[in-house]
Parts: C-alpha cells; sequence; structure tokens
C-alpha cells in the first residue's frame, strides 16, 4: 500500500490541474488510507479536504509546500493540531517577509516553528536535491543536517520523487546515500499536480499561464513531461522497486499524523475578556431592553416574550458576544455619524432591532426569529450591515484596532475561472494573439467554463462565432476542465472575521492587494474553524443620502420621513423611479406603475417579487392581480390563510416556505433550513425530490390529503430559485422608500448626490442628467472658476463636478481649489502655470468645456495648450502666442462627443438632438411613445442596459431601455426577433427600433420590438 | 566529443532494461546511466519520447523510443 504525501489541488493557484474531490475519489477507489495536501503556500481547500476525506473514510493529512527564504521548496505535513497551526504561523510569516505575491518563510521563522511539523525534504527544488544536482555532497548534507536541528531527528524524511527527469536518477542516488550516511529515512512521492496522465496539457497550461509563456516557448518552471499525475499503488511500487522502505514509509507517517483541524470550534472573542459568558448575556440582556423601551411605546406580554425567546436562543447558541460586538461597532459608526442600515436575515430579529443594528421591527411584521437563529441548526449567526462607501474602511479599521492586529482579517474571496477568463488564458498560453483573444472572447459573457459549448449553440448572436471553428474544440476542452478552478485570491468586499485567539492559529494571513490582511479561507468555510464573520458593506446608495442631508440641513429630517408620503407614492405609481434603491431597474418601474404602491408593504413585495424565484415561479401577475382585488385569493389549505394572508396567497417570502413546511408537514428548524437551502440556491434537483417526498409523506401522516400536500411543495418548488427573506426586503425597502421620498421633494439635491457616488445604480451618469432635466432641473456645464470638486445643487440646477473629468486626480483637484482660492483663474494659460494638472486633464478639462467662460473655441485652447507647457517648464511665465489663422472650433456633433467622452455626460443636451432634424418625422421621441399606448411606432435612442434575466417560460426575451433626449422608454425583444437582430441589439451604441407599443394595467408604455436597425 | 546517430535501432530487452543493439556493431549494455521522459510538443500532438542514456561496450549511447513509430533508435554517441 502506498499514501501520497506531496499533493498539489487548484489551490496551489495555477499549479494544480485536478480538484480535491477528484483526487480524494481517486484515494478511495484506490482504497488509500490517507492522503496529504500540500498546496503551495497554501491552506485553502483544508476544510473542504478534511470534510470530503473524513465522509470517504481516508485520514485527510494537512500540509503545505513552502518556498523557504532562499527559494528552495519543503514539504511539511501536520502531524496534529499542533502541526497545522505551525504550517499557519509559518505561511504567514512568509508573506510578511516576503511579498504580497511571493511567500518566502524565513529559516528564523522554522525554528521557531517546527512543533507538529513532519517536514519531507521536498522536491527538485529542494535545497537538499540542488545541492546533490550540483553535486555537492558536504552541502547536501548540511541542508539535511539543518532540517534535523529544525525538526528534530523522527521529525524528517528524504523526499524521493521519481519522475523520469534527466537527473532523477542522479538525485535518487543522492538522496539514498545521504540516507545510508545520516540514517535518516527516505520517502516516496510523485509530487502530484493532477489527476491522469492526461491531464498533463491543463497543467501545462496553467503553468504557461502563471509564468506568462505560450507553449512554444522555455521556462525552467514548465513541467519537462506528464509524470506528475496521481499514480496508483502498483505504479509507485514499480517505480520505486529499488528502495522499497521509501514506499513502506509513506504508510508509517499516515499512521502518525491525525486530522488537523478541529471543526465547530468557537474563536470569536469575549465581549469582557476574562470574565463569565454569564456577563455577557446579562449585558445583551439589559441593552435588548433599553432599546425595546426606545423602541417601542409599550412593551406587550408577546412582544415581552418573543424578546425573551430570542434571548434564550441567544444565549444557548453562546452568541452573545457576536451581538455585543455588532453592537459596539454600530455605537462606532452612530457616535461618528456614519449612516448604516442592517440587512438580510439579521432583520428577522427583535434583539437586533432593539440594539439598533437594523430598522426593520421583526415583532410588528411577525418575521420568524428562526430564519435567522434556531437551536436545532445550531449555526453561526450572519448579521451584515451597510455603511455609508465613504466610511465602511474607517467602522473596519475601529475593528482592527478593538480587537488587534493579528485577530482581525478580511476573508478572502476566490476569483475562479468562468468561460472569458479561461479562453482568455488558455487561449494565451496556445498562442493566440490579443485581436484573436478579442474575437474568441466577443460575447461570451456570464458563462460557466464548461458551458462555452452550449452556449454557442444557444445564443444566436453567436451563430457565426469563431469558437465553432474545429481549431478551437480542444481549446474548448481545456476550458471545460478548469472551471471554477481558483485563479487568484482577492477580498471579501466587507466580510471581517474577529478572534479571541490569534487568527493564525487557524488560518494563515497574508496581505490583499488593498493592504490587508486576509484569511486563507472564504466565507464558504471559514465558520467551520470557528470564526464568524461580520460584513461590514459599502452601498453607495447611503453616501447618497448623506450627500443630500449634508446638503439641505434641518430642512430635512431623514430618519423622520414620514411613512405615507400621498407625493412619493405617487411618484412610484408612475414608474418614475431611476435613481430610487432598488426599485430603478426597468422590471421595478414596469411593476411600480403596475402595482401602484400605497403602502410600505407594497415597496417590501416590489423588492421580494423582481427576482429569478419569483418570476420564474410564475408569481408576479398573480400578486398584482390579487392585490388590486381582480383575482379571487383562495388558499388550498386553511393552514395556508395565516402565513399567505399578506401576500395574498403568494408564496413571496422564504420565511413563508419555512412555515409552510412547519405547519403543513411539521417540519423541524433543520428540516425547513435545509429546504429552504435546496430552494433558495437550486443547488440539486434530487436533493428537493427527496425533501419533496419527505414533505407530501409527513404532511399526509398530519392529516392532509396527498394531492393538497403535492400542491403545497408544488409552490415551494415553483419558488425555488433565488428569492428573498422577507426581513432583507422589509430593510432595503426602508431604504427604497426613502431615496424615492428623496427623488421627490429634492431631485436635484439626489440627482447630484447620485452622481456623484457614481460607480452605483442602474444607469450611467449621463441617463441621471436626461431625467433631471426632465424634471426641469437644468444641468449646468464645467466651469473651472465656479464648478466644485463634486457635484452641487440648488433647487433647480446641477452644476456638474470637476471630479467627473476624464483622469482627473486628487491632486490636481486640491491644486485647482487651492489656487482658486488665491484668485479665479484668468485664462487657460493663468491655469496651466498656477496649477500641476496635467496636460492629458488639462486637455480634458477644455473638452469638458471648463474654460468655455474665456473662449468657446475648444479646439482653438487645445491647440495652443503645448505651447503654455513649454512656456511653464521653461519657468517663464509669458503670454503664450495666440493661434494662428484663427482655427475652426470642432463641429458641433464632434465637440459633443469630445465632451461625452471625458465626462460620460454632457451639458449641451443629448446626441439624439443631433439625429432628430434627420429622421423622418414617424420616428416618435420617447415622449411621443409614452403618450399612447398602442399602435405600431419607430423609436431611436442610446441603449441603456440590454439583459436576458431569467423568465418564466424559459425562452429567452432581452430587456433594454432606449434613452432620447426626453426621458427613456423600455424595450422588450423577443427570441425570434433576438435571433434575427442579436448582432446589432449588442454591438451598436445607437439604435432605430421599430415594433408595437403596449401598456398592460397602467403599466408606462413599451415597445416590443419587430425590426431593429443601427442608427448611424 | 559526440556525434548524432538518428537511426532506427533493435533493442533487445534483459527484463525490463535495455540490454543490447546492433548498428553496424553489437552494442552490449553495460550500465543504465540515466533513463527519463520528455513531454514532447503535446500541442501539435506530438507523442511523449522515452530516453536512456547507456554506458555500452564501445560508447555512452542515447537511446529514444518513439512510441508513435513504436521504435527505437540509436540517437547519439558520446566516446
Amino acid at each position: 500500500m502506498f499514501v501520497h504525501l506531496h499533493v498539489h489541488s487548484p489551490y496551489s493557484f495555477l499549479d494544480g490541474a485536478s480538484p480535491v474531490e477528484a483526487l480524494l475519489n481517486q484515494a478511495a477507489q484506490w482504497q488509500m488510507p490517507a492522503l496529504a495536501l500540500t498546496d503551495h503556500s497554501n491552506v485553502s481547500a483544508a476544510v473542504e479536504f478534511q470534510k470530503m476525506a473524513l465522509e470517504l473514510g481516508i485520514k485527510p493529512i494537512q500540509g503545505a509546500e513552502i518556498t523557504t527564504e532562499d527559494g528552495t521548496h519543503l514539504t511539511l505535513l501536520a502531524e496534529n493540531n499542533g502541526g497545522y497551526q505551525s504550517i499557519c504561523r509559518l505561511i504567514t510569516a512568509g508573506y510578511a517577509h516576503g511579498s504580497r505575491q511571493q511567500c518566502l518563510v524565513p529559516w528564523q521563522a522554522l525554528q521557531e516553528n517546527s512543533r507538529g511539523i513532519i517536514a519531507l525534504s521536498g522536491c527538485h527544488h529542494s535545497g537538499t536535491a540542488q545541492a546533490i544536482l550540483r553535486k555537492e555532497h558536504s552541502r547536501a548534507k548540511a541542508e539535511v543536517l539543518r532540517l534535523l536541528e529544525i525538526f528534530g531527528p523522527s521529525q524528517v524524511y528524504l523526499e524521493m520523487v521519481q519522475s523520469y527527469l534527466p537527473f532523477s536518477k542522479r538525485l535518487l542516488d543522492g538522496l539514498y546515500k545521504l540516507h545510508e550516511e545520516l540514517h535518516v529515512p527516505v520517502v516516496a512521492t510523485n509530487n502530484v499536480h493532477y489527476l491522469r496522465k492526461e491531464d498533463f496539457p491543463i497543467h501545462d497550461l496553467l503553468v504557461c499561464t502563471r509564468t506568462q509563456t505560450k507553449v512554444q516557448e522555455l521556462h525552467p518552471e514548465r513541467p519537462f513531461n506528464g509524470e506528475n499525475y496521481f499514480t496508483s499503488p502498483e505504479e509507485m511500487k514499480k517505480r520505486f522497486a529499488a528502495f522499497p522502505e521509501a514506499v513502506a514509509n509513506t504508510l508509517e507517517i499516515a499512521q502518525r499524523c491525525s486530522p488537523a483541524l478541529n471543526l465547530d470550534q468557537n474563536l470569536f472573542p469575549n465581549y469582557f475578556p476574562g470574565e463569565s459568558k454569564e456577563k455577557a448575556d446579562q449585558f445583551l440582556r439589559e441593552l435588548t431592553w433599553q432599546g425595546a423601551h426606545r423602541r417601542y411605546s409599550s412593551i406587550s406580554a408577546a412582544l415581552r416574550e418573543r424578546i425573551e425567546h430570542e434571548l434564550s436562543i441567544i444565549t444557548q447558541l453562546n452568541a452573545a458576544d457576536y451581538f455585543l460586538a455588532v453592537w459596539d461597532l454600530v455605537q462606532y459608526a452612530q457616535k461618528q455619524n456614519i449612516r448604516y442600515a442592517g440587512r438580510g436575515s439579521a432583520a428577522d430579529s427583535v434583539v437586533v432591532y432593539c440594539l439598533g443594528i437594523t430598522n426593520v421591527d421583526a415583532f410588528a411584521r411577525g418575521l420568524l426569529f428562526e430564519r435567522f437563529l434556531s437551536l436545532e441548526r445550531a449555526q453561526k449567526p450572519d448579521i451584515d450591515i451597510d455603511f455609508d462607501a465613504r466610511y465602511r474602511d474607517q467602522v473596519a479599521e475601529y475593528v482592527y484596532q478593538r480587537y488587534g492586529t493579528g485577530r482581525v482579517a478580511s476573508v478572502c474571496t476566490f476569483q475562479t475561472y468562468h468561460a472569458r477568463s479561461a479562453l482568455r488564458d488558455l487561449g494565451k498560453a496556445l498562442g493566440c494573439g490579443q485581436e484573436e483573444l478579442q474575437q474568441l472572447t466577443r460575447n461570451i459573457t456570464h458563462t460557466p467554463a464548461d458551458g462555452i459549448r452550449r452556449l454557442l449553440h444557444k445564443l444566436p448572436e453567436l451563430k457565426n462565432h469563431p469558437l465553432h471553428q474545429k481549431k478551437y474544440s480542444r481549446l474548448l476542452d481545456y476550458c471545460a476542465a478548469i472551471n471554477a478552478f481558483p485563479r487568484q485570491m482577492g477580498t471579501h468586499l466587507g466580510g471581517l472575521v474577529i478572534s479571541g485567539e490569534p487568527l493564525t492559529t487557524v488560518t494563515p494571513l497574508q496581505p490583499s492587494a488593498k493592504g490587508v490582511l486576509i484569511t486563507q479561507f472564504d466565507k464558504n468555510t471559514i465558520d467551520d474553524l470557528g470564526l464568524i464573520k461580520i460584513d461590514l458593506l459599502s452601498l453607495r446608495t447611503l453616501s447618497a443620502v448623506s450627500h443630500v442631508v449634508q446638503e439641505l440641513g434641518p430642512q430635512l429630517e431623514y430618519d423622520k420621513i414620514p411613512t405615507d408620503d400621498q407625493a412619493t407614492f405617487a411618484r412610484l405609481q408612475k414608474g418614475d423611479t431611476v435613481g430610487v434603491f432598488q426599485l430603478e431597474s426597468p422590471a421595478q418601474r414596469s411593476l411600480q406603475s403596475r402595482l401602484q404602491a400605497d403602502r410600505f408593504e407594497d415597496i417590501v413585495a416590489s423588492v421580494a417579487l423582481i427576482r429569478p424565484g419569483p418570476i420564474k415561479g410564475n408569481m408576479v401577475e398573480p400578486f398584482i392581480a390579487r392585490r388590486h382585488g381582480r383575482e379571487e385569493v383562495t388558499y388550498i389549505h386553511p393552514t395556508l390563510e395565516r402565513i399567505l394572508a399578506p401576500t395574498y396567497g403568494v408564496v413571496l417570502y422564504q420565511e413563508q416556505v419555512i412555515e409552510i413546511a412547519t405547519e403543513i408537514a411539521g417540519f423541524t428548524p433543520g428540516e425547513s433550513d435545509r429546504l429552504r437551502k435546496a430552494m433558495t440556491t437550486f443547488r440539486s434537483q434530487a436533493e428537493m425530490e427527496a425533501i419533496g417526498k419527505d414533505f407530501i409523506k409527513k404532511a399526509v401522516s398530519r392529516g392532509i390529503q396527498q394531492e393538497t400536500a403535492e400542491t403545497i411543495f408544488s409552490y415551494v418548488v415553483g419558488y425555488a430559485g433565488y428569492g428573498f427573506c422577507e426581513a432583507h426586503a422589509a430593510a432595503f425597502a426602508d431604504t427604497a422608500y426613502r431615496t424615492a421620498y428623496l427623488l421627490e421633494h429634492h431631485p436635484a439635491h439626489f440627482y447630484a448626490a447620485l452622481l456623484n457616488s457614481q460607480p452605483m445604480g442602474f444607469y450611467p451618469p449621463n441617463t441621471l442628467c436626461v431625467q433631471a432635466r426632465n424634471r426641469g432641473i437644468t444641468i449646468l456645464p464645467l466651469h473651472i472658476n465656479v464648478s466644485e470638486v463634486e457635484f452641487t445643487a440648488d433647487e433647480n440646477s446641477i452644476r456638474i463636478g470637476l471630479k467627473q473629468v476624464e483622469g482627473m486626480e486628487a491632486s490636481f483637484l486640491e491644486s485647482i481649489v487651492e489656487e482658486r482660492k488665491r484668485d479665479k483663474f484668468r485664462s487657460v494659460q493663468d491655469f496651466v502655470y498656477r496649477t500641476t494638472v496635467s496636460k492629458d486633464v488639462t486637455e480634458n478639462l477644455i473638452l469638458g468645456g471648463a474654460f468655455d467662460w474665456f473662449s468657446s473655441n475648444r479646439r482653438a485652447l487645445i491647440w495652443e495648450l503645448p505651447q503654455h507647457y513649454q512656456i511653464k517648464k521653461r519657468g517663464l511665465p509669458l503670454e503664450a502666442p495666440p493661434a494662428e489663422g484663427g482655427i475652426a472650433d470642432f463641429p458641433p456633433f464632434e465637440r459633443w462627443l469630445r465632451e461625452y467622452s471625458v465626462l460620460h455626460l454632457s451639458a449641451q443636451g443629448h446626441i439624439m438632438d443631433f439625429f432628430r432634424p434627420k429622421l423622418p418625422k414617424t420616428v416618435l421621441t420617447s415622449r411621443q411613445v409614452a403618450s399612447r399606448s398602442e399602435g405600431t411606432a419607430q423609436m431611436a435612442g442610446l441603449v441603456i442596459r440590454p439583459h436576458r434575466p431569467p423568465t418564466r417560460s424559459g425562452r429567452t426575451v432581452v430587456f433594454l431601455t432606449l434613452e432620447d433626449e426626453y426621458g427613456l422608454i423600455d424595450v422588450t425583444v423577443f427570441e425570434d426577433v433576438y435571433k434575427k437582430y442579436a448582432k446589432t441589439l449588442y454591438s451598436e451604441p445607437l439604435l432605430l427600433v421599430t415594433g408595437y407599443i403596449s401598456r398592460r394595467d397602467g403599466e408606462h408604455s413599451t415597445i416590443t420590438a419587430t425590426r431593429i436597425q443601427a442608427l448611424r | 566529443m559526440s556525434k548524432l546517430i538518428n537511426q532506427p535501432i533493435q533493442l533487445q530487452f534483459k527484463g525490463s532494461f535495455p540490454a543490447a543493439f546492433h548498428c553496424g556493431h553489437e552494442f552490449k549494455v553495460k550500465y543504465i546511466l540515466n533513463h527519463w521522459r520528455e513531454g514532447g510538443q503535446w500541442w501539435l500532438d506530438e507523442p511523449e519520447l522515452f530516453v536512456y542514456e547507456v554506458l555500452t561496450n564501445k560508447c555512452r549511447c542515447e537511446l529514444h523510443f518513439l512510441p508513435s513509430l513504436e521504435q527505437w533508435i540509436l540517437y547519439r554517441i558520446t566516446d
């Protein structure tokens, strides 16, 4: 028997070509008693590896292949949890010593962190192997002696790899000689990088990607042959026929090691360090009741019972410290006037509401606490909070300072291969040029790397795509093979973990591009290690809100906005919601005008309705019809009435599904949660079917008829896909309503705030300007002496801010503002001489109209610009000679295009202003279309966000918005038309759309396209 | 000094190890110095190459096996 002790997975980042699962399955098939995982300076797969291995009856041996500070390799195996901790500390030390890109472990760190590690001398990149290959026997001996000194005599093995390299024989002979001389045991490995020999090309291509070489080019790190596969025990015996003890010793090592990860421990820090757990429980209780008295005018018996119930569960789950930590950080945000809003399933909790973390009254809404926390699931709490995007990092910094470096880190993410990235990387490695790669990735979007062929046959715009050519067939196979492999590590947008112990007891820490330390585990595995994630998210909407609040001062009491403002609801009813949080997409605008929202609950429902689950489950139309009494609300079973009455008999929220499962089938909270997970991610059809059988069986045993039970479960299946929990929808709805209020009552300030908070929302800046103009707001041009850094507004106008100019940098802005304080700029030359702004950005300022005040001839100003910079360079503040012969300005259209290209918007009107005079009168404006409810029409405009959302029928439907000088019109393109005009649709910025106008139930008018042409 | 030969040969084996071949003269393998495998240009469908470096009664020889042709070649000799 033989055990592989040196194995790489895709978490070796571009040096491992087979997934952990595949390796483990093969090991199980060959009845290997154990398997080690030794990724390069990385343990990211450790949790998945340990869990899966134990399920298969294989002992997992955690490890890593590290690179020392002198560039040599060493294979480290964790004998136990202590060894795993040592490896975590070593990798952390390696990144601290090396760089973000390179983990180089200092020998001193090895001296200090050797406990519990079994060290294999390493592959042919090891210090020992390198010395043998250089025929430096005494040096090789010294390398081994150093390892013995660091790790101890019983902890070191000489690693023998027979992968048939030109020097293999010399290396193996040299290692064996050292074994005889120093009595250090030998051990056989195959330095595995892929499962099967035929997977070698994939590994080679990944290495080519890592080393930025093409297959035709040489690179010392590229594999010489395809022998580093997951060899069978028989093959290893054959390869090591001359050294049988090397094979036998793999078992000896396996026996010495034990599964090294302690899963399901709780490492969250005590809120009161050194004090009893009861103290935290008591403090949480006090804060909750204080909050309850603030939030509620009176405490009813039912409310008291609810709060006590939640506190009891929190106490039993030992989670009080977590709640207190989150409370503590929102206290900090409050004190710093940083706007925040709790979201997600945490809003199902009354305690969280009382602590001021969320703004959703879970008690009043009757929200189910068990959707957030339950004893049976005993999972860790997960609270997500949105902060004003500008200050999120400040809050994170507070957490770092509060708990100490080494105990707080950001959670990592893995950027994984999908179709485009796989095509780009592997195509490049195979020798494709930039232009060819552009062709190959054109229109291949949002698709897994193993779904390219399917996509090529599905989408009409890909009918003549070059990837159909036979010569790319193998490239598609290679892409499929690396689907979802991690390519590189990134930083989670908001996730922080806080630990009571140094984090390196469970995870290595490494620097991110942003400079913060990140864990090597992502959100899916981090809690298995005992760490709890707090999501501190950035929400630009909150930044925009803060802008408005700041600008309007006491005029606006944002937190006291009336919840029943009729004008706000009237705006929603018109579907005129561009800029409103969560309610601005074409689907939402259409829903708003049909739903005719007149209460907050309608907004909560809106947020939850426009999701793939409810759309595919055909819930939108019945909901609207029942909401307006056009369809009778019926319940297939009386029990459902209590659960579904608030949503007119429609299953809309995850909480309702859990309640249905509990009430109808008597599911336990754990069983219900299994259903929720299967339902929300639709991971497994088989799992859903199994749950369905269970549901129906249990429902029947509770006296419900088989047919009724089946129908009820069909509701649940219909909902499957991604749906919101009610608490989350309510949290979002709160912000949605308030932003709708701002849009209605303070449009200029609100649009300016949105423009200042870009990129955000569904629409580009220019669309926001078009919308503002339609509200009678003037967009004032850029002005070098008047424009502030940001967009500014008064009641009826918005002035474009200087920061909007392409290429503008903070230091340039500072220089402009400082100089302007001294005196206004009197000419372009004066500006050039007095500021540090680069020539390119000054040119952009001219094109953006910032100097029109001095001369409206932008071309002439640009013509003179080099001379100004030349004079400035020479240090002579002389007048530049005027342009010779009077240069004509740009023609109007070019002038507009140039302005648009540097500002991404235009104060001078819309591009359609130039096309309109050339168009026949039969081409309607958006305003004309909006005034009609039927008939055929032609309309031209800028294409905004064409997209293909999931549809109930499963057929492809493209939705896009056409923007002209008067506003927006939504266009629907059904599959037959889309197939005909797909290429034009996705490649032309301006379209002329022919079709028929329709208007459903008070909805705004839309066009259903029958013909699409490019407008040029 | 080495000389490129690149001539097909009939290689005889003793067990799984090269033992002798004929190429103008009779070469008897005395010692296997090295053995390796080269991946080849897989992207051009070039097969893997097996190589033995052996010490014979005449000289040092490099023997290549081309799986596509199932043919052994005396590739190079070194004195």
